[in-house]
């Protein structure tokens, strides 16, 4: 019986006017909830520790945000297509103390930014080739490249940090500690990015298949999309944010050690969940990851601000996760019916 | 009155839709009871809520004159309520014994398992339909039929009463079907009720004592089958008389060949497979399941490519590796199992049809949303595809107007040949004619078509000429104007002895 106030609502939008509905379904859209969880979040913070709004702050976490950020952009894509990528993490830290190391040995910033993302791309490569030609299911593959991307960063190192690669105040360190008109350059990057992302999968024909791999892989072969050389580029795609997410941190500290990103692909993914990818595939926009990315740091640097224990934070998120994705399953209704 | 089951003013609605309004039937212990309607009509919910699968939201059910409740599956199941769903739920790398016995796994002491029970179980409910299939094979590499009457057993070694089969002969060859009929008879004989769900008019007047008619969730009519007929029945369930489909004369010998296959070879499913199609001819393909008429088709389509053969379109060799170069060349295939290979359910009707005509509409990778858009409504319009909008999930929309979508999809990719495998299954009536209309159009228009399919009524209606196969080769060929079922049959089933189902391996 406690359908009926539904019907009627059901009633009602079809009978509202286009603007309405337009309205209606802005209201409806996963990305408004998740805009306004991130809206309570600020107004609370703001109450409880007024720090929080401070200019500083506020840049601090923009930057912070954005290395999870970028790399968010391309976990998403393999997320879309219904696969998952473990070594975002590791492929960050290698890239990282690749190009630094490259710089290091006095070749000129973009061959050393090129180099370190290339190493990148092969790394994601291999596990798009594991993934198509050898059928391995995404976890086995991107799981070994987490483990081999990780020990070739601590050969390249040997275990020492690489430090004063570049002469201080050298053009590469803006790339992470500078800012353009007050904004962090690494925020500008990973907004950029996003835009950019956000075309690709809602207005194009690559993005269009991306979704159709992730909701029938079988359906979208047999419509005739190469299934398999999509899922390689996609694989390739996020090794390179993850590649650029290092980078920029590489910049932004001016040192670089081989664990960077260690642990970063649990985070990577969390804001994806948060921002309503769907782990099953064919699910997830930009805007959503876009948001979760936010709420994440927002998380983070609240519960420090409002004076947390520090070793809690996990358990806070690993509860809005759930509560993310339980809100989601609420809106989709798949509670609706017992 | 002798009714097993009364359904007394039972009501269901959805947000926004009522599937069934105030249904009041008896069904009568003892008795095979169809039920038709339209897809959309209300049978799926019904047999659902009998099965306690789904909650009414008004009206009672009673099983001898008692009321019940069935929360789920399980308490239906205690009531001596069993189903066989339409879509198979086996667990394909378990065993026949171990599939059958799943959900009651018997235990030894309190933890272990008892195999030995197990397959005593199983064995009993394969003896009691007379079925021989080894215990110990793999569900998976069972065929679609011997896993069908794997899904009966599961039911059957519950006891049941009642026994709900939904469209249980949709994905089984006359044949096998002949042999479903068979079992049947022996459940009836041993007094199982049961609620027979099909499309098909001949199977119905074939098995079924009584039948009931459902149309938009209301209770149109019950009776006895005897005092009907085909053309009544179908007649209430549309609401409108369907003119008879007809049959399709000779195609004209003057148009070109289009497609010109020789040889075409895929071990073990097809081997030297010779054909051609010309423009404007719909050739059907005819033959048990199993026999290798969709794996041809999918050979064609590159999916995966022959071994051995070769291509021709137009005249010209062409090599055909995947699905991409299949299109390209001209070749749309409509596959067999829509929700498994021709939709991405969760995706909008227009992605969908637009989906494998994307690069067509766009520019430097970019969608041309205007283009698509008229595209999709075009076709929309073209098709009559019943959808609140072009943004709607095509998984909410009914089978039929899914079938549209998928049609819409290969017919936006203006193909030069057009493959249709099995384009009715689990499509109502009145879908089934707007479909047949619309390949008779397309023929028209000077497409070459090929139609795969299972109903026999249909091959012969739908065909210029028909091709029949039978264990991975071409057995026969018959023009559409002289071919009976008969004659389809003797070709495809030569070699049986009866044995149905074991010539369908």
């Amino acid at each position: 019986m406690n359908d009926v106030p539904t019907d009627a609502k059901v009633d009602l939008s079809a009978k509202g006017s286009v603007g309405g509905r337009f309205i209606r379904s802005i209201l409806r859209s996963r990305e408004t909830g998740i805009a306004l969880a991130i809206v309570i979040m600020v107004m609370v913070l703001a109450i409880l520790a007024p720090s929080f709004l401070s200019a500083d702050n506020v840049s601090n976490n923009a930057r912070n945000m954005s290395f999870v950020g970028l790399a968010v952009l391309g976990e998403a894509l393999v997320l879309i297509i219904g696969g998952i990528d473990l070594s975002v993490g590791s492929i960050w830290g290698v890239t990282a103390v690749a190009s630094a190391a490259l710089m290091g040995y006095g070749l000129p910033t973009p061959v050393a930014i090129a180099g370190g993302l290339s190493l990148a791309a092969l790394f994601g490569l291999f596990n798009g080739l594991c993934i198509t030609w050898l059928r391995m299911p995404p976890f086995v593959p991107t799981l070994a490249t987490m483990s081999i991307a990780r020990a070739t960063a601590l050969m390249i190192t040997r275990g020492r940090s690489i430090d004063e690669f570049r002469p201080i105040g050298d053009s590469f360190f803006e790339l992470g500690g500078g800012s353009i008109l007050g904004i962090p350059t690494p925020f500008l990057l990973f907004v950029v990015l996003s835009i950019i992302m956000w075309i690709v999968l809602d207005r194009t024909v690559f993005g269009r298949r991306l979704y159709a791999i992730g909701g029938n892989e079988t359906a979208a072969r047999l419509s005739g999309i190469e299934v398999d050389r999509m899922k390689i580029m996609v694989y390739v795609l996020s090794a390179l944010f993850a590649g650029l997410a290092g980078l920029v941190e590489v910049s932004y500290l001016s040192s670089a050690i081989a664990n960077q990103g260690t642990g970063k692909e649990l985070n990577v993914i969390a804001a994806a969940v948060i921002g309503g990818t769907n782990l099953m595939g064919g699910e997830g926009t930009i805007l959503g990851v876009f948001f979760g990315a936010i709420i994440l740091e927002i998380l983070r640097n609240g519960l420090v601000l409002i004076g947390t224990d520090a070793y809690s934070q996990g358990i806070f998120v690993g509860l809005v996760i759930i509560i993310a994705v339980f809100i989601d399953q609420l809106r989709k209704g798949v509670w609706r019916r017992k | 009155m002798s009714a097993l089951l009364t359904i007394d003013a039972v009501s269901r609605t959805f947000p926004g839709v009522k599937a069934l309004e105030n249904v009041s039937f008896d069904i009568e212990a003892g008795r095979v009871h169809a039920i038709v309607g339209e897809n959309g009509a209300g049978k799926s919910t019904l047999m659902q809520i009998i099965a306690g699968v789904q909650q009414p939201n008004g009206g009672r059910l009673l099983l001898d004159g008692q009321e019940i409740h069935l929360s789920g599956t399980r308490e239906a199941r205690k009531k001596g309520i069993g189903i066989v769903f339409q879509e198979l739920n086996l667990a394909p790398n378990m065993t026949v014994a171990e599939n059958i016995c799943l959900g009651i796994e018997p235990p030894r002491g309190k933890v272990f398992l008892d195999r030995e029970r197990q397959r005593s179980l199983a064995r009993d409910a394969l003896g009691r339909m007379s079925v021989d299939i080894d215990l110990d094979t793999r569900v998976g590499d069972l065929s679609i039929a011997q896993q069908q009457l794997i899904e009966i057993c599961k039911a059957l070694i519950h006891d049941p009463r009642l026994l709900i089969l939904d469209e249980p002969t949709s994905s089984l060859s006359e044949a096998e079907t002949a042999f479903l009929f068979k079992v049947m008879a022996d459940l009836k004989a041993a007094g199982v009720t049961m609620l027979y769900i099909s499309h098909r008019m001949p199977e119905i007047f074939s098995v079924c004592d009584a039948i009931t008619i459902l149309r938009d969730g209301h209770h149109v009519r019950t009776m006895a089958l005897a005092d009907t007929s085909p053309e009544e029945v179908v007649r209430l369930m549309v609401g409108r008389d369907l003119s008879n489909v007809g049959r399709s004369p000779a195609a004209n010998p003057d148009q070109p060949v289009v497609l010109d296959v020789r040889g075409l070879t895929r071990e073990p499913h097809y081997r030297d497979m010779s054909f051609r199609v010309r423009a404007g001819e719909i050739v059907g393909f005819a033959g048990l399941v199993g026999a290798g008429r969709s794996e041809t088709m999918l050979g064609l389509f590159g999916s995966p490519p022959p071994e051995a053969g070769e291509i021709r379109i137009d005249g010209k060799v062409v090599t055909i590796d995947r699905a991409a170069t299949a299109i390209a060349h001209g070749i749309a295939l409509l596959p067999e199992d829509r929700k498994r290979q021709g939709l991405v359910l969760g995706l909008s009707v227009s992605n969908n049809l637009a989906l494998a005509a994307l690069g067509q509409n766009a520019r430097h990778g970019l969608i041309d949303f205007p283009a698509e858009r008229s595209l999709v409504g075009d076709y929309i319009a073209r098709l009559r595809i019943k959808t609140p909008n072009a943004a709607a999930k095509v998984g909410n929309l009914s089978g039929g107007n899914q079938q549209k979508v998928v049609l819409a999809k290969w017919l936006a990719t203006n193909p030069r040949v057009l493959i249709v495998d099995e384009p009715t299954r689990g499509v109502d009536v009145g879908s089934k004619a707007q479909i047949y209309a619309f390949l008779r159009e397309l023929a028209a228009g000077g497409l070459a078509i090929i139609v795969v399919s299972s109903d026999l009524p249909e091959v012969i209606a739908i065909s210029n000429r028909i091709l029949v196969m039978r264990d991975g080769r071409l057995v026969g060929e018959l023009a559409g104007a002289d071919a009976d079922e008969e004659k389809i049959m003797a070709l495809a089933a030569l070699d049986q002895t009866g044995g149905a189902v074991a010539a369908a391996r």
